[in-house]
């Protein structure tokens, strides 16, 4: 948390000649060519591209998830091309918050204990405190009465706000978000955009990939792919 | 609880039939290796301390009438830790069934029993006219029945039974233990009643455990010193191995056929648990992504998988090793059954439990870990990014190429062949599972086979269809014409027997040699040649010896010259030839019956006479009725006959005990059809389950239910005969295996190796019954699958 207020004009993300390249039976495919990208504590951005812009891909390399090909990514002043698997694991676990389309929830563990897991991996499970704390999350999101069904029992956009309140288990300061509201309908989605307004108000920075048209009012920053290039970015606190 | 371990415990609860899979797997695997270890260790143990009980004799010396008194001298000899006198009464009786059968009656020492003692199982002890049966052969008489016998002089008694017991000497001596007649036992006062003399013809001797082979050797001519400084004339002198139960080698079979498929188990389990492990991380693969993304590390995964498999593997131990335990102690009943000894319960072997403990530590893990390490390995926006329909391999190796090149194939049943070989490791693994099992099956019947024939081939040596026993000699050509004169007789053969010795260092008799005279040009001898030839006309004193002295003297060879005691005389023998019969481990020898009666004064006499029925006899199956009437025509005449046998009484019996193998065999070749039916069930199902989505996507494209189930059915049906096929290839060194391990414990060779055709095509039809039945349930579950229920799922 020490990064939001006191590091208030130190870039909590910093991307650099970002390449990625994925080898395909068609040949080799450049899906992001040297992006750079900085990011402030407090910032809430959109990313929106056509269809195979590299959306995806970015989010990828921020949380790690998949290789770097060259260029680096710095996440609050960790090198995330450094890390190991294991050690990219437990940092995006304590770091990083990471919302998907599809919402990825274990379906055989009650929403409470979806929550509680995060916290586990992390090493930050303690048992009535970690339950406590998952209730609050499950209360944010107003999903507490649910807190003991398993997620088949909800709708889609109360899956969607449970992810959220996952994302949220160990405090993270960054939330990466691809295409949150992309399997919700219109009015569901409003109250995720909500949760995001809010998490935003609490100091949380949020980097969101969206194909909503109403996104550029929602955010403050827009930057838009294509081609595995950053083609525009409007609304940047500090420029770019 | 933390997290993670809810979430395990959760994964099984939601999965259950999966889980269920992995740990009967596991279970049948364990079950198995218990049940047979356990099984052997038991019947090992039950039969060495039960026979260890009996105090069975070292020294059998058979000689003229004695009593007491030389008992007691023999007692007081160096190394002489017990002896018993003993008598034997060869009877008729008629059975329960009415039916007269031979029966062999001991009568019991007047001080008691201290050698080859019985084991009392019902009833109480006979006093006066009385008799207890042995249990082994079914007279059909019961406990308080009266017995009527023949005694040899034609006289009829009754005696009452009083009690059955179980001896566990019978096949110790002469006959092997399925061939024996029945035994009765009387009290020794009893005698006086079946007009014998109140003496023993039989010393029986125990010696100091602690003595060796020659020293037990030296001893037993100083007990034949004693006997003979009595004045009385030693018929016989056999030492034996007092320290195992005659049917060992049954057991030893056993044990062996047990290994085999004890080690096949573990196989088979083996493979069963990987392939139910690999499909039940395939379906883990997104949720082990899923935590991934929200911080666990790959060792976290592995740990939480590992301990998972560590409760499925105790579980399967919980459920395996009390089960295990009594199916053995089942199986041990079952053979003290058979094999005459008694088992000693249900109870936990400790080795057994340690084994079946360090299977349930290694097994699931070492079968765990590949899928194990594969599945966490997987990256997160793989992992994530998983849809429900997987191509596996398709389409990609020469296997699709060739499916490609076959014409005139239906688009589902090219859907089928294509699905068979999608999922390459686990369709290798059903398959060697499936062939494994079947290869054990049909060698089950290979065996079988060549036990049959071994003892069809054993049988050849007594082709007539009769034999008659006499107490003394009589002229051959005075038999012939009497014997002729009965209805129904083609042909008789005379037989001469000796009972002769072999020569120790010090030139004196030793170990018995039970000789047979026979007539050289005989064609109602087919022997069995190990090595040489059988006697010919013209030989005179040639001998061929049967395997015993193969084992004992390796140094024997054909035109070595063999002195015997024959008639007290050393008689030098050249040997033309070594047979092989029984296994048994007394010394037999077939010599010219010319010769013999030459050196035994009998000359143109014979003990035995082989009958050969008219054909109309034969073909009625009416022999045993010859040799009835045969005993009532000669006993009226006069004559002092012993016994009168219909030869396929004898073979009846003697493969009453290779009749438990076979049982055995079939259970054996049962068990190797579940283990492999429930891996190809597992498999269906997995493939099944795996293609949910894909199943929906072709019933949206309008598939009926019968289209969509005979595409599961053809795939399991095509594993089905693949594995038909291959499972007959490896039954051949299978095959092999199992008949060298049953011939040579049983019989000491290693057999004639036959092939039977049923058992290949049995399995053909149980293979695809299986299959089919293995596929069916699954299939029925795609079907039922609502086209909604699969593409909503997520
Ligand atoms: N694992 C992969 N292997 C090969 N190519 C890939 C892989 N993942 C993505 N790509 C390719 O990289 C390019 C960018 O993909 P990406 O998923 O980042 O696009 P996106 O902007 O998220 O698109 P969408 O809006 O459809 O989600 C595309 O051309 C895609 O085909
Ligand atoms: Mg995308």
């Amino acid at each position: 948390m020490q990064t939001n207020n006191s590091k208030e004009n130190q870039p909590l993300i910093r991307i650099e000649a970002l390449v990625k390249t994925y080898e395909t039976n068609a040949g080799p495919l450049d899906a992001l060519k040297a992006i750079d990208l900085t990011v402030y504590p407090g910032e809430y951005i959109g990313v929106i591209g056509k269809s195979g812009a590299g959306k995806t891909t970015l989010i990828n390399m921020i949380s790690g998830v998949d290789k770097i090909t060259s260029g680096w990514v710095n996440v609050n002043g960790t090198e995330v091309q450094e890390l190991n698997e294991d050690g990219l694991a437990q940092w995006r676990g304590l770091n990083l918050g990471v919302i998907y389309q599809s919402f990825n929830l274990l379906p055989m563990l009650s929403l409470r204990d979806n929550i509680t897991l995060a916290m586990d991996f992390c090493g930050k499970y303690q048992q009535g405190k970690s339950e406590k704390k998952a209730m609050e999350l499950l209360e944010s999101v107003e999903l507490a009465e649910h807190a003991h069904k398993p997620p088949a029992y909800i709708s889609g956009g109360q899956k969607q706000r449970v992810a959220i309140a996952r994302a949220l288990a160990n405090d993270p300061a960054v939330i990466l978000a691809d295409e949150p509201t992309g399997r919700l309908d219109s009015a569901t989605s409003e109250t995720i955009f909500a949760i995001f307004n809010r998490l935003i108000d609490q100091g949380k920075t949020i980097l969101m990939v969206s194909h909503d048209r109403t996104l550029s009012r929602r955010v403050e920053r827009v930057i838009e792919l294509a081609d595995g290039q950053i083609v525009s970015d409007t609304g940047a606190v500090h420029g770019s | 609880m933390k997290p993670r371990w809810r979430k395990i415990l959760a994964d099984m609860g939601s999965n259950l039939p999966r889980f269920v899979l992995v740990i009967l797997s596991l279970a049948v695997g364990m079950f198995a290796v218990g049940m047979i270890t356990g099984g052997y260790v038991l019947t090992m143990e039950d039969m060495q301390a039960g026979y260890d009980s009996i105090q069975s004799a070292d020294i059998r010396i058979t000689t003229e009438d004695f009593d007491e008194n030389l008992v007691e001298r023999v007692r007081r000899l160096d190394g002489v830790t017990a002896a018993d006198g003993e008598k034997q009464l060869q009877v008729q009786m008629l059975n329960g069934d009415g039916e007269w059968k031979n029966l062999v009656i001991k009568v019991l020492p007047e001080d008691g029993q201290k050698i080859n003692k019985i084991d009392l199982l019902s009833g109480q002890m006979p006093v006066g006219e009385e008799i207890l049966i042995d249990i082994h052969r079914d007279i059909a008489l019961e406990t308080g029945d009266s017995l009527l016998i023949q005694l040899p002089s034609g006289t009829e008694r009754e005696l009452t039974i009083t009690g059955q017991v179980r001896d566990q000497t019978i096949g110790t001596t002469g006959n092997t233990y399925f061939v024996s007649p029945s035994y009765g036992y009387i009290p020794f006062d009893t005698l006086l009643y079946l007009e014998q003399e109140m003496t023993y013809d039989t010393l029986l001797v125990r010696v100091d455990p602690a003595l060796s082979e020659d020293e037990v050797k030296t001893l037993s001519d100083e007990i034949v010193g004693n006997v003979e400084q009595s004045g009385l004339d030693v018929s016989s002198i056999t030492i034996l191995d007092s320290g195992s139960h005659p049917n060992l080698g049954y057991v030893e079979a056993i044990g062996g056929l047990l290994a085999v498929l004890g080690f096949l188990t573990v196989f088979l389990s083996g493979f069963l648990v990987f392939n139910s492990m690999s499909a039940l991380f395939a379906q883990q693969v997104q949720y082990i992504g899923i935590m991934k993304a929200i911080g666990a590390k790959k060792s976290d995964i592995i740990k939480m998988y590992m301990v998972l498999i560590l409760v499925f593997g105790l579980i399967a131990l919980v459920i395996s090793v009390p089960l295990s335990a009594w199916a053995s102690s089942k199986l041990g009943d079952f053979l003290g059954m058979r094999l005459n000894f008694l088992s000693g319960g249900m109870r936990y072997v400790p080795l057994v439990v340690i084994l079946q403990i360090v299977i349930a530590l290694i097994l699931p893990q070492a079968a765990g870990i590949i899928p194990i390490l594969k599945t966490s390995n997987i990256s997160v926006q793989e992992a994530i990014t998983t849809t429900g329909i997987d191509a596996g391999d398709v389409g990609t190796r020469w296997i699709d190429r060739l499916l490609q090149k076959i014409k005139g194939l239906s688009r589902p049943m090219l859907v089928s062949l294509r699905n068979t070989f999608r999922r390459k490791g686990r369709f290798i693994l059903t398959l060697i599972t499936l062939s494994l099992g079947g290869a054990v099956f049909i060698s089950t019947f290979n065996v079988r086979a060549s036990l049959e024939s071994y003892t069809y081939q054993v049988s050849r040596y007594i082709l007539a269809d009769v034999s008659i026993d006499f107490d003394r000699h009589y002229r051959i050509d005075e038999i012939e014409r009497m014997a002729m004169s009965v209805d129904g007789v083609a042909g008789v053969e005379p037989r001469g027997r000796a009972i002769t010795q072999l020569l120790n260092e010090d030139g004196e008799a030793a170990e018995s040699v039970e000789m047979t005279g026979a007539p050289p040009e005989s064609d109602l001898i087919e022997p069995i040649m190990m090595k040489g030839r059988w006697i010919l006309p013209g030989d005179r004193n040639a001998i061929v010896l049967n395997e015993a002295f193969a084992v004992r003297y390796p140094d024997l060879d054909v035109g070595d010259t063999i002195t015997l005691y024959v008639n007290r005389r050393e008689v030098d023998w050249t040997i033309v030839g070594f047979f092989q019969f029984l296994g048994t481990d007394s010394f037999n020898a077939y010599v010219p019956l010319d010769y013999l009666n030459e050196i035994t004064g009998h000359y143109g006499q014979a003990i035995n006479f082989q009958i050969i029925a008219s054909p109309e006899i034969s073909r009625a199956g009416m022999q045993e009725d010859l040799a009835r009437r045969l005993d009532d025509f000669f006993r009226t005449e006069g004559y002092a006959l012993k016994s009168s046998t219909a030869t396929d009484e004898i073979w009846g019996n003697a493969t009453e005990g290779l009749d438990t193998l076979t049982t055995f065999l079939l259970i054996m070749s049962g068990l190797t059809a579940l283990v492999g039916s429930i891996s190809l069930a597992g498999t269906m199902g997995m493939n099944v389950m795996e293609r949910t989505r894909e199943t929906g996507v072709m019933r949206a494209i309008g598939a009926t239910d019968w289209q969509v189930m005979r595409l599961v059915i053809v795939e399991g049906l095509i594993i089905g005969v693949l594995s038909w096929f291959f499972g007959s290839l490896l039954a051949f060194p299978i095959s092999y295996l199992m008949s060298y391990i049953v011939n040579s414990s049983i019989f000491g060779v290693a057999g004639e190796f036959i092939f039977d055709v049923s058992g290949f095509l049995i399995w053909l039809g149980m293979v695809l019954l299986l299959s089919l039945l293995a596929s069916i349930i699954p299939a029925n579950n795609a079907a039922k699958l609502t086209i909604r229920e699969v593409l909503a799922y997520e």
